[in-house]
């Protein structure tokens, strides 16, 4: 080690403590707007969370921002909300659309983006850009067209007609990002799994498939939210309570002949987006894997 | 085990033809290395016998069989790739025990050979671990479970030491020739690396450009190349050549007359000599230059003296870059002492050990 030649005694100590305390009050200063902003940000949630536990009277006189007097009228709203809003079949309903409609579609995906990068036919290019094309225009565009021909073969107020449309309409997003992901798979495995004496069904199915778990979780749970928060297209499509889907139920709450509080509203949304809530839970790990894409 | 047979064999891409007609004989329980500089073709050939690429003339046969339309899985065939192409998301035990699995093997049954495989490989300890979770070797040996687990008739190896470090290759390279010696099965190896070639093969298929070079014991193919690029392709550090002209010694001996060097008296008797004037190529070894004094002394030599551009001490040997008619040639210096750059030393070189070939077509002159 060699000693130092640095004198401390020539430190300007001053400097060093002003230049400190201009970072400080930078700081200070940054965390003020922030925490502004966190405000503006927190405060509709402030609003729901105390608004839900507040009973129709209760809301209706007092500050609409101060706290509920007490937790149980929430068990009212509830049971109010479920009731008029008929969530329990538009539960079940979305539930259905967002299960089979997502599922179906990157199964589907998954299967014509092994076929974009694995197999050669002729016009590979002009075939995916015309699946890509769906992800180009606005969904509202298909809006008439769509409702004119549901009416025409009878589909409308249909599940059946519905969750072909949520399929459909979710795929080529997925067809997408999973023909790029299979793309970086390498070939040699699959050219291994040839050799190896498997048929091109078998190579998706237990090779290619399971290493795609991650981006087809996250697609899935976008595809499953899209679909569950769907409006218009369920509004168009359906209006009977039987094929309606939950969030098309929601509206019965709103609009002039409603005589809904708001503490009832709020409670039945708090409601409805609980269980993508819960899938996103469920599924994060994989999000968070999918989110990294390509890691192997 | 079986044997291969290849004939007439073309692959075209388009216009672009890979392979130009390959006629190969390959023994059943031979150890065949095909190597070449990159876009040679040697891949293209192993991935057609492999069943991975279409044949586009020609064909192959295994065991006697025409393979040209039989599914991969279904010609006897096992490959390892250099990626080695493990399947991430199953265990080693899985890896290995896929092939079988597919193809409905009982499970006990898979179960003994997985067991087996693992204990040739000694990777017994890492059934239970996920192959990402191994080392490059480790990787590697998996790979070679995965196809000895078939008990294939041939074993395609396509490059499979290159993605690991010196030290694991030479380890690899005993392994896989000591797996070789065991098992008896036909092997197809495909390199780049001609010392791997050199050390496992029994026999060395050099390929360029699509075509057949030379195929051959790997010590004919060093002693005696056929062609000027098999010469300076097998052997390292390359061989030397030198441009020259046919001529005759002073006393009346067949020569090679060095541009820009001396007259060196050749084995008339080895060679089929064109007429004097002709130009030639004489190809000669760095270990057939001797400088004076560092090993035996070669019984017909001849002694030059050049500067020295540059040397690479490898410890036992150093290699001396010196200038010798007009082009830069190497030497090996046994129990090396120190050579300043810019030195002026003694070279002997092997008269014995000259390789001569045609100027234009690049064949060996030798009878």
């Amino acid at each position: 080690m060699s000693a130092t030649t640095f004198d401390l005694a020539t430190l300007d100590f001053d400097a060093i403590a002003r230049r400190n305390d201009q970072a400080r009050t930078q700081r200070i200063l940054l965390f003020a707007i922030t925490a502004i902003l966190a405000l503006a940000w927190v405060t509709p949630f402030y609003y729901l969370a105390i608004s839900i536990f507040k009973s129709n009277a209760e809301y209706g006189l007092g500050n609409p921002l101060a706290l509920p007097t007490s937790i149980t009228p929430v068990f009212e709203n509830i049971a109010e909300a479920w009731s008029k809003a008929k969530m329990g079949s538009g539960m079940l309903n979305s539930l259905l659309y967002g299960l089979v409609g997502g599922g179906a579609a990157i199964f589907i995906a998954a299967l014509a983006s092994y076929g974009l990068t694995r197999i050669e036919f002729p016009g590979k290019g002009f075939w995916f850009m015309l699946i890509f094309s769906g992800t180009i225009f606005p969904l509202q565009m298909y809006l008439i067209p769509l409702f004119m021909g549901y009416n025409k073969l009878g589909m409308t107020n249909s599940r059946i007609g519905m969750m072909l449309f949520y399929t459909a309409v979710c795929i080529p997003f997925p067809v997408l990002v999973l023909r790029n992901y299979m793309a970086g798979l390498p070939r040699e495995m699959d050219e291994a799994a040839r050799i190896d004496g498997c048929s091109e069904f078998r190579i998706f199915r237990s090779i290619i498939l399971p290493n795609c778990w991650a981006p087809m979780a996250t697609l899935f749970l976008i595809q499953f939210t899209w679909i569950w928060n769907d409006l218009i297209f369920s509004m168009v499509l359906t209006s009977r309570e039987d094929a309606r889907s939950l969030m098309n139920g929601l509206m019965v709450l709103q609009g002039s002949y409603a005589n809904t509080t708001p503490n009832v509203v709020m409670t039945a949304t708090l409601l409805a987006s609980l269980p993508s809530v819960a899938l996103f839970l469920l599924l994060r790990k994989h999000f968070m894997n999918g989110l990294k894409l390509q890691s192997l | 085990m079986s044997n291969v047979t290849l004939r007439e064999l073309v692959k075209v891409y388009g216009r672009q033809v890979a392979v130009k007609g390959i006629d190969l004989e390959i023994e059943a329980g031979s150890f065949v290395a095909f190597v070449g500089p990159s876009g040679c073709g040697k891949s293209t050939t192993l991935r057609m016998i492999a069943g991975l690429e279409s044949v586009s003339h020609g064909e192959i046969r295994i065991g006697g069989r025409r393979v040209n339309d039989v599914a991969s899985r279904d010609r006897g065939i096992a490959m390892v790739f250099q990626s080695y192409a493990l399947y991430p998301h199953m265990t080693v035990y899985e890896n290995m025990a896929f092939a079988l699995k597919v193809a409905k093997v009982p499970r006990e049954e898979i179960d003994r050979r997985v067991r087996h495989a693992a204990d040739i490989l000694r990777l017994t300890d890492y059934l239970d671990r996920r192959t990402t979770a191994l080392s490059g070797g480790q990787r590697q040996r998996v790979a070679m479970g995965r196809a000895i687990i078939r008990e294939p008739q041939v074993f395609l190896f396509d490059e499979p030491l290159s993605n690991l470090d010196a030290q694991l290759r030479s380890a690899m390279r005993v392994e896989i020739k000591r797996l070789h010696q065991r098992l008896g099965t036909t092997a197809i190896y495909v390199t780049h690396d001609q010392i791997e070639a050199m050390t496992m093969a029994d026999k060395i298929v050099i390929m360029r450009d699509g075509l057949i070079e030379q195929a051959g014991a790997p010590l004919d193919v060093f002693e005696r190349p056929a062609t000027q690029f098999v010469g300076q392709f097998i052997g390292s550090p390359a061989m030397n050549i030198l441009a020259g002209r046919i001529a005759r010694t002073a006393e009346g001996q067949p020569a090679i007359a060095i541009l820009n060097g001396p007259v060196i008296a050749v084995d008339g008797a080895a060679f089929d000599l064109p007429g004097e004037g002709r130009p030639v190529s004489l190809g000669i070894r760095s270990e057939d230059i001797v400088p004076e004094g560092h090993g035996m002394p070669p019984e017909r030599a001849h002694r030059f003296e050049a500067r020295v551009n540059l040397t690479e001490s490898l410890g036992n040997e150093t290699l001396i870059f010196a200038e010798f008619g007009g082009a830069d040639v190497t030497s090996r210096m046994q129990r090396p002492r120190p050579v300043a750059d810019g030195e002026t030393l003694a070279f002997l070189l092997n008269q014995e050990r000259v390789h001569l070939f045609d100027a234009d077509t690049g064949r060996s002159l030798r009878r």
